[in-house]
Formats: structure tokens, C-alpha cells, sequence
């Protein structure tokens, strides 16, 4: 059984596709851990890929806000570093990012097609540099258009103390949505995947 | 004061009082923003000041004067355009009582003596204040200026290049300025607090 989408108590549709913006590793916990107890909660199949943090001290914090019981051994809650998910093959590619995703859809939708899948996930570090940042937001770009109406949210984590600006605007340009200072935001600088994609 | 005000950049106006951040990326970017938001203030009779760190003040007039006659403005008093160190530095300690110091003669030539009827303002974080306890001086005399300018017809257009600012200071700018410019459209930002809810980082949780 899937529960209701909210990010932050605010309900969102399936198929949003969100950044939250923090300063530091409190800020960090702070939108990523209250979002996956939420999956949890509902029931729903939950993807987090961390690089500020490792899998097991995530598993520990998130058991602080919820019961995680057999979540990772189902399977509900799966806990990677970029290098499993993003880099997997060794190097980062769209294409090979958006069929990662689409088998995770797949496989959360479960045998009655009614799963929900949560992702949260941050940007390698690895590719905090032109050309990766470059092929790291068509990339976001490209998710936006592919979360539109399937059962999935995703969250981007984005540390402001570990990037420069134009991070913080490439991410502004390539998510409807943004969570920043407690509060969730429909964003007014997101560009349409299309005007991006061409430039 | 109501009515817009032209800025002369991507053929936008906006209301009087705003108080506008422009992003852009590096120098390019830039030189499409001042000289023409300059040469508008000039167009219509504004009282223009801005305080620059990323482009010499000289250039800025030299490439004025291209489009209007800025030795002109500026002999008349209409036209100043000054670096971090001549306007705000010059007594040798930065504080947010030497920048307002800086801008209140400005702000008396339209309130007080009525010589102009408008205030059309430039600014950017200088460089020299690029450290957490600056950044927080900084905001603090944007705030007050604010204050100071509330009364009075006037613009504010700050500069934020996203090529030579961190991502925190970004966000904090966008904390800061209820209208944005970014990607030539002028936007009502949402990420702006009134300054009873800025975060730690702006106040320095004190």
C-alpha cells in the first residue's frame, strides 16, 4: 500500500522532482532523513545515494525517526554511495542513469503496479567540474521530463558549502521544486528541459 | 512613490523602490548590465551612484561616456561611480557606518535637496568583505540601506556573478532581495526572508 506524497508535510504530486539546499551536515540530515522515514512509513520503496554520508550511519540516524525493521534486507530501503549508482560503470552517463531509474520505477511498482519509489540522492563530487557539471545537469534536466507522471519523487541534495554558484543555479535552472529554509518551494527560475537542453 | 522604472537591461522595468539582484556570469555578462542601467539613469534625469569591485570605475565611465556625456554628469554631480576603497574604505576601517556614510549624501540630493528626483543605485559585494563575519557586515548595510532608501523614489540593482561567488553566498543573496534577475526574466523570488527570519548564517547567531 503506498501512502500519500509529501515532502515536509506539504502533499506533492508523483513524479516531482525536487532540490533542497542546506549549509553543512546538519542541514544535510535535516531534509534527507524526515523524507525517507516518510517512505518508510507509507510502505513505499525507498533509493538513497550519499556521498556526505555512508550507508550505515544513514541506516543509523533514519532508525532514530523510524522503525526500519527489515527495510533494507527486503529491499524497500536501498543505501548506496554515488560510486554504486552514478558511477557504476565508471564513468557517468545520461542515458545510462535514466534506464538505472526506470528499472527502479519498475521494480517499486511491485506485483499490482501500484508501488511508489523515493530517491534521494547527491551530486559525486567527481564530477564538480565543467564538463561533469555540464553532463551532471543535462542529466537533471533530462529527469524531470522522465519523473512526469510515474510513481516516483525525487529529492537532490545539494550542500551550498561544498559547491560554488553556479551549482546553486544550474540546480535553481533544472527543478521545479525547492526546499530551502523549512519551507517547500515551487521554483520560478526552473527552465523548461527543452530551452536547456538546446543551449 | 508608484510607477516602474526602466533599467535599461533586457528591456525591463520594474517598480520604484525595488530592490533587485541581477545574476549573471563573468564579464561579459556584466558590461550587458552596468553601463546600460547607467545610461538609462542618465536618459532620465536620475541621480546615479554605484560602487563597483569587478570592473574599474574608470572604464565604466569611459564606456559611459560612449552613449552620453558622463564627464558632464559627473561634473554636474548627477553621475558617481566609485570603487569599494574611494567610497567605503577610505577612512581605513570598513563598517557598515562608513558605507552608509557613502550613500546617505546620495540619498539627500533626491529626499532633502530635491536636486534630483530619483535615486538610481549600483552595487556589489566587494571582494575585500568575502569572508563570513563581511558577509554579515555587508547584509546588515543592505538592510539598512533599505531602511534609509524607503522613502525616497529610488532603484537599488545589486550584481551577483555567479563565476566569482561560493553557493552559500548566493543562496544568503537570494535570502536578501525580494526581486531577482536571472536568465532575462525578472522574477518575485521566493526565497527572500524579511530580516527577522534570516538563518544563522546571516546573522552570525548573534
Amino acid at each position: 500500500m503506498t501512502g500519500p506524497l509529501t515532502i515536509m508535510n506539504r502533499p506533492v504530486p508523483a513524479g516531482t522532482h525536487v532540490c533542497a539546499f542546506y549549509s553543512g551536515a546538519a542541514g544535510r540530515d535535516e531534509a534527507v532523513l524526515p523524507f525517507l522515514a516518510d517512505g518508510i512509513r507509507a510502505g513505499q520503496k525507498c533509493i538513497c545515494v550519499l556521498e556526505s554520508l555512508d550507508p550505515a550511519e544513514v541506516l543509523a540516524r533514519l532508525g532514530q525517526q523510524v522503525d526500519v525493521g527489515r527495510s533494507v534486507e527486503t529491499g524497500q530501503l536501498v543505501l548506496g554511495t554515488p560510486a554504486d549508482a552514478y558511477l557504476r560503470t565508471g564513468m557517468f552517463s545520461t542515458d545510462d542513469m535514466m534506464s538505472y531509474w526506470e528499472q527502479a520505477v519498475a521494480a517499486a511498482r511491485g506485483a499490482d503496479g501500484t508501488g511508489m519509489l523515493r530517491v534521494a540522492g547527491e551530486m559525486p563530487s567527481e564530477l564538480n567540474h565543467p564538463d561533469g557539471r555540464m553532463e551532471f545537469f543535462r542529466y537533471e534536466a533530462k529527469v524531470t521530463a522522465f519523473a512526469a507522471g510515474l510513481p516516483v519523487v525525487l529529492m537532490c541534495l545539494y550542500d551550498l558549502q561544498r559547491f560554488g554558484a553556479e551549482v546553486l543555479i544550474s540546480s535553481l535552472r533544472t527543478h521545479p521544486m525547492v526546499v530551502v529554509d523549512g519551507l517547500v518551494h515551487d521554483n520560478p527560475y526552473y527552465l523548461e528541459p527543452g530551452s536547456l537542453l538546446r543551449g | 512613490m508608484t510607477g516602474t522604472v526602466p533599467l535599461g537591461i533586457l528591456g525591463r522595468s520594474v517598480p520604484s523602490g525595488s530592490h533587485v539582484c541581477v545574476i549573471y556570469t563573468g564579464s561579459a555578462g556584466r558590461d550587458e548590465i552596468v553601463v546600460p542601467f547607467l545610461a538609462e539613469g542618465l536618459r532620465c534625469g536620475d541621480k546615479c551612484m554605484a560602487v563597483l569591485d569587478s570592473v574599474s570605475p574608470a572604464d565604466v565611465l569611459a564606456e559611459l561616456d560612449r552613449s552620453a556625456d558622463a564627464d558632464a554628469a559627473v561634473r554636474a554631480g548627477q553621475l558617481e561611480v566609485d570603487d569599494p576603497a574611494h567610497a567605503y574604505f577610505c577612512s581605513g576601517r570598513c563598517g557598515t557606518e562608513n558605507m552608509l556614510a557613502y550613500w546617505e549624501h546620495g540619498i539627500d540630493a533626491v529626499k532633502t535637496s530635491g536636486t534630483f528626483g530619483f535615486l538610481r543605485a549600483m552595487g556589489e559585494m566587494p571582494a575585500a568583505l568575502d569572508h563570513p563575519a563581511g558577509r554579515r557586515e555587508f547584509f546588515r548595510f543592505e538592510a539598512r540601506l533599505n531602511q534609509l532608501c524607503a522613502a525616497l523614489p529610488h532603484v537599488i540593482v545589486c550584481l551577483s556573478d555567479a563565476e566569482r561567488t561560493a553557493a552559500d553566498v548566493l543562496m544568503d543573496t537570494l535570502r536578501t532581495h525580494p526581486v531577482v534577475i536571472m536568465d532575462g526574466v525578472v522574477h518575485d523570488n521566493p526565497y527572500y526572508l524579511e530580516p527577522g527570519a534570516f538563518p544563522v548564517s546571516l546573522t552570525g547567531g548573534g
